[in-house]
C-alpha cells in the first residue's frame, strides 16, 4: 500500500468515517480509525489502515474528547485530522488542538468557525456584508419575557433557536405570547443537554418556508467559489430526509438563484473562509431569501452536490490541506441528483428505534450510490444518531431521478432478526416505507415542497396497510404455518414439526450466512 | 385441501400442509386455484406463482393479547403489511377481551431514554394523541402522547427513571 503522502486521522465515526476513508486511500494517504466500545467491531474500524480504541461509547468520553484523539494522533503518526461532521467538526478549541501538535485540521480554520459558528455572531458578520437575513434577536435572549418582547416587534408566528448548535435541538416554534414561557424553558433546557450552551434566540418564522443551501469552497486566502445549490425542505422533527439539486423552488425563480450564488460566494470570500461549507438560507414562496446560517463543515448531504457537478469534495478538502490546491473555474452542474436518509426510527412517530441489523441488502444500479457504515449484520447503536446510510441518485432530470430512487429504495432490505418462530428480535424499526412514500407522494414529484410537508400530509405517516393483497395472504399463510409448525394444532406429522429441527435449520442456515 | 384458513378476511386453502424448507403444492386463492412452489429462509419466504417469483421479508410480534400476528414487507417492492395472521378453520377464537367490553390501552416506550416530566396522574381523563410524559433520549426532549382516549389506570414508570425500548410506561382504558 503506497502511503507516500502522510496519514490522515479521521475523528469521528460511521458512514462519514468510511466516506472521508475512501477518498483518502485512492490518494494514497494513509487511514487512521477511532473507535469507541459501541462501535468495536464497526464497519469505519476495520476498513482504515489503522484503528485505535478511545474509551466508553459515550461521545464525551470518545469522540468528543480531543485528548484522547491527540493522543491517537500522536502514536499513529498522522499528519492531518479530518474531524467529519457533528463531534467536533465546528470546535474551534479542537483546530487550535491539532495545530498546536504541529498537524494539520481538514476544514476551516478556527477563526473562520469562531466568526460563522456561533449563530449570534454570523447574524452580524452577513449584516456587514449586507446579506438579508430572517428579522430575529440581534442576539441571544436570556428570558422568556425577553424573547416576548422580542416576538411581538417580529410578529408571531416565531422560532426560538439553540445559539450553539442545530439539528433541531433546542428548537421551538411558538404561536402566541400565551406559548413563549413554556417553550423557552424546554428548548433552553434540551440546547444545554445537547450543545452545553443554552442560550436561545428568537426568529421570525417564514410562511411556506423551502431550505435552500449553497455549497461553497474557499482557498483561504479569500479566494472563493459555490458548486450550486441544494433544497432540503423535506423534514421531520427539524432533520433533513429528503435533499435534492437543483432546487425545485429556484428553478421557479432564477433570478433568486443568481442572487442567492453572489451572496455565498461574497460571505465566503469576505471572511477568507478555507475549505467546504454550507450557506443555509430560507426561501419564501414569493422567491425572497434570507441567510439562516453558515455550516463550517462538511455536510451530511454532499453527495448530492458531488453527483451534479462531478467533484470529490473531500479530495478537495484533503489537498487544500497538503497545500495543493487551486481554486477552479465555478464548476458546471449537470442532472438532477436526490438523496435520501435511512434512519433508525419509527416510521410514523420518528421517534429513534435503534436495535439489530439481521439482513442488509444494499441498492445498485446506474448512478445510485450507497453512502452506509452497515454492509453486513450489525447494532445501530443508541449511543449516536440512528442514521443507517444515505441513497442517492443522479439522472439527467429530476423526474427519472425520483423513479431512479424509487427503484433503489425497493431494493433495500434492512432487517431484524428472528428466532426460529419467526418473531423479531430487537426493536430496530426504519423509515423505509416513510421514504418509498415520500417517493411517490405527488406533492414531492410536483417539487414544491415546504418544511410542512410532512405534518400537511398525514398520509405519509399512516400505519402499514391490514389488508393484504392475494400474493400477501399465501405469503402470510405460509409463513405462520413453516415458522410455527412446532406450535400449529393438528400439525399432520408432529416429528417434521418439532420446534428443535426448525432451530436446527436456522443454525444451519445462519452458518451458511 | 388439507389446510384451510383466511388472512384478513380472504380465504386460502392448502392442497397439502407446508412443512419443508422448500415445496410445491396448490392454493385456492381468490377462487383461483394456483401452482406454486415456495423456498423459506431465515428472514422471510419466496414464492414461485406461474409467472413471477414474489419474495417477502417477515417480523413476528406479539400483539397486546398475546397473539402472533405478521408485517409482511415485499422483497424488491413497495408493499408492506401489518398485524396479519392466518386464521385456520375450526380454531378458537384468539382474543381474550368480551365482545364490547373496553379494552387497556397500554403505552410502551418506542426507545430507550429516561423519564423527566410526568404529565398526568392516575385517574385522569386523557383524549387520544394528549402528552402523557416527556423523556429524553439522544439528547431531546420526547413528548409521549396517549395512543387512545380513556382514563389512565396505572403509571408504571417513575420521574427519573431509565427505561427500556418496549417498557410499558402507562395503561388507559
Amino acid at each position: 500500500m503506497q502511503q507516500n503522502r502522510g496519514k490522515v486521522l479521521i475523528a469521528n465515526r460511521g458512514e462519514i468515517a468510511i466516506r472521508i476513508a475512501r477518498s483518502a486511500k485512492a490518494l494514497g494517504f494513509g487511514t487512521v480509525a477511532v473507535y469507541s466500545d459501541a462501535d468495536r467491531w464497526s464497519e469505519h474500524a476495520k476498513y482504515c489502515d489503522e484503528a485505535y480504541w478511545i474509551g466508553p461509547s459515550e461521545p464525551q468520553a470518545s469522540y468528543l474528547n480531543v485528548e484522547k484523539l491527540m493522543e491517537v494522533a500522536k502514536q499513529s503518526g498522522a499528519r492531518y485530522v479530518h474531524p467529519g461532521y457533528g463531534f467536533l467538526s465546528e470546535r474551534p478549541h479542537f483546530v487550535e488542538a491539532v495545530q498546536k501538535a504541529g498537524l494539520v485540521f481538514v476544514g476551516p480554520s478556527a477563526d473562520n468557525m469562531r466568526v460563522m459558528g456561533d449563530k449570534i455572531e454570523a447574524r452580524k458578520t452577513v449584516d456587514q456584508l449586507k446579506v438579508p437575513r430572517v428579522p430575529g434577536s440581534p442576539g441571544a435572549v436570556k428570558t422568556a419575557v425577553e424573547a416576548q418582547k422580542i416576538a411581538e416587534g417580529i410578529e408571531y408566528p416565531i422560532l426560538l433557536k439553540a445559539a450553539a448548535g442545530g439539528g433541531g435541538k433546542g428548537m421551538r416554534k411558538v404561536e402566541s405570547s400565551a406559548e413563549v414561557a413554556a417553550a423557552f424553558e424546554s428548548a433552553s433546557r434540551e440546547a444545554l443537554s445537547a450543545f452545553g450552551d443554552g442560550a436561545l434566540y428568537v426568529e421570525k418564522y417564514i410562511v411556506e418556508p423551502h431550505h435552500v443551501e449553497i455549497q461553497v469552497f474557499g482557498d483561504g486566502k479569500g479566494g472563493a467559489i459555490h458548486l450550486g445549490e441544494r433544497e432540503c425542505s423535506i423534514q421531520r422533527r427539524h432533520q433533513k430526509v429528503w435533499e435534492e439539486s437543483p432546487a425545485p423552488i429556484l428553478d421557479r425563480h432564477p433570478e433568486t438563484r443568481a442572487q442567492m450564488f453572489e451572496a455565498a460566494l461574497r460571505v465566503t470570500a469576505g471572511i477568507r473562509y478555507a475549505g467546504a461549507g454550507t450557506l443555509e438560507f430560507i426561501v419564501d414562496g414569493k422567491g425572497r431569501f434570507y441567510f439562516l446560517e453558515m455550516n463550517t463543515r462538511l455536510q451530511v448531504e454532499h453527495p448530492v452536490t458531488e453527483w451534479v457537478t462531478g467533484v470529490d469534495l473531500v479530495a478537495w478538502q484533503l489537498l487544500l490541506a497538503e497545500g495543493k490546491w487551486e481554486l477552479p473555474a465555478i464548476p458546471e452542474r449537470r442532472g438532477s441528483a436526490v438523496e435520501v436518509r435511512i434512519y433508525a426510527e419509527d416510521p410514523q412517530s420518528f421517534l429513534p428505534a435503534p436495535g439489530t441489523i439481521g439482513d442488509v441488502r444494499t441498492p445498485s444500479g446506474p448512478f445510485v450510490r450507497w453512502d452506509s457504515s452497515f454492509v453486513v449484520a450489525g447494532d445501530v447503536s443508541r449511543f449516536y444518531d440512528p442514521m443507517i446510510s444515505k441513497l442517492s441518485v443522479w439522472a439527467a432530470s429530476r423526474p427519472e431521478a425520483i423513479g431512479r430512487l424509487r427503484v433503489a429504495l425497493e431494493e433495500v432490505r434492512l432487517e431484524p432478526p428472528l428466532n426460529s418462530e419467526g418473531v423479531q428480535q430487537g426493536s430496530l424499526k426504519t423509515n423505509l416505507s416513510f421514504l418509498k412514500r415520500l417517493a411517490v407522494h405527488p406533492t414531492v414529484l410536483g417539487g414544491d415542497t415546504t418544511t410542512h410537508l410532512i405534518a400537511d400530509h398525514g398520509e405519509l405517516t399512516e400505519g402499514a396497510a391490514v389488508v393484504p393483497s392475494a400474493d400477501a395472504v399465501v405469503g402470510v399463510a405460509l409463513v405462520q404455518t413453516l415458522f410455527q409448525m412446532g406450535q400449529s394444532e393438528g400439525a399432520a406429522n408432529p416429528s417434521a414439526g418439532n420446534p428443535s429441527h426448525w432451530s436446527r435449520l436456522a443454525r444451519e442456515e445462519g452458518l451458511r450466512g | 385441501m388439507q389446510l384451510k384458513g383466511s388472512v384478513g378476511g380472504k380465504e386460502i386453502g392448502f392442497e397439502m400442509v407446508p412443512k419443508q424448507r422448500e415445496g410445491e403444492t396448490s392454493v385456492v386463492v381468490d377462487g383461483k386455484n394456483t401452482l406454486i412452489r415456495w423456498k423459506r429462509d431465515t428472514q422471510g419466504v419466496w414464492i414461485e406463482f406461474p409467472n413471477r417469483v414474489v419474495g417477502f421479508d417477515v417480523r413476528g410480534t406479539l400483539n397486546d393479547d398475546g397473539v402472533q400476528v405478521w408485517t409482511l414487507v415485499e422483497r424488491g417492492g413497495a408493499g408492506e403489511w401489518k398485524d396479519l395472521r392466518f386464521s385456520r378453520a375450526g380454531e378458537r377464537a384468539v382474543t381474550a377481551s368480551v365482545a364490547g367490553a373496553k379494552k387497556r390501552i397500554k403505552v410502551k416506550s418506542q426507545m430507550p431514554g429516561k423519564i423527566i416530566r410526568i404529565l398526568v396522574q392516575e385517574g385522569d381523563s386523557v383524549q387520544k394523541g394528549a402528552p402523557l410524559l416527556v423523556m429524553e433520549a439522544m439528547k431531546m426532549e420526547n413528548e409521549i402522547r396517549a395512543t387512545g382516549s380513556g382514563e389512565i389506570k396505572k403509571i408504571a414508570v417513575q420521574l427519573g427513571q431509565a427505561i427500556e425500548t418496549g417498557a410499558l410506561l402507562m395503561e388507559l382504558e
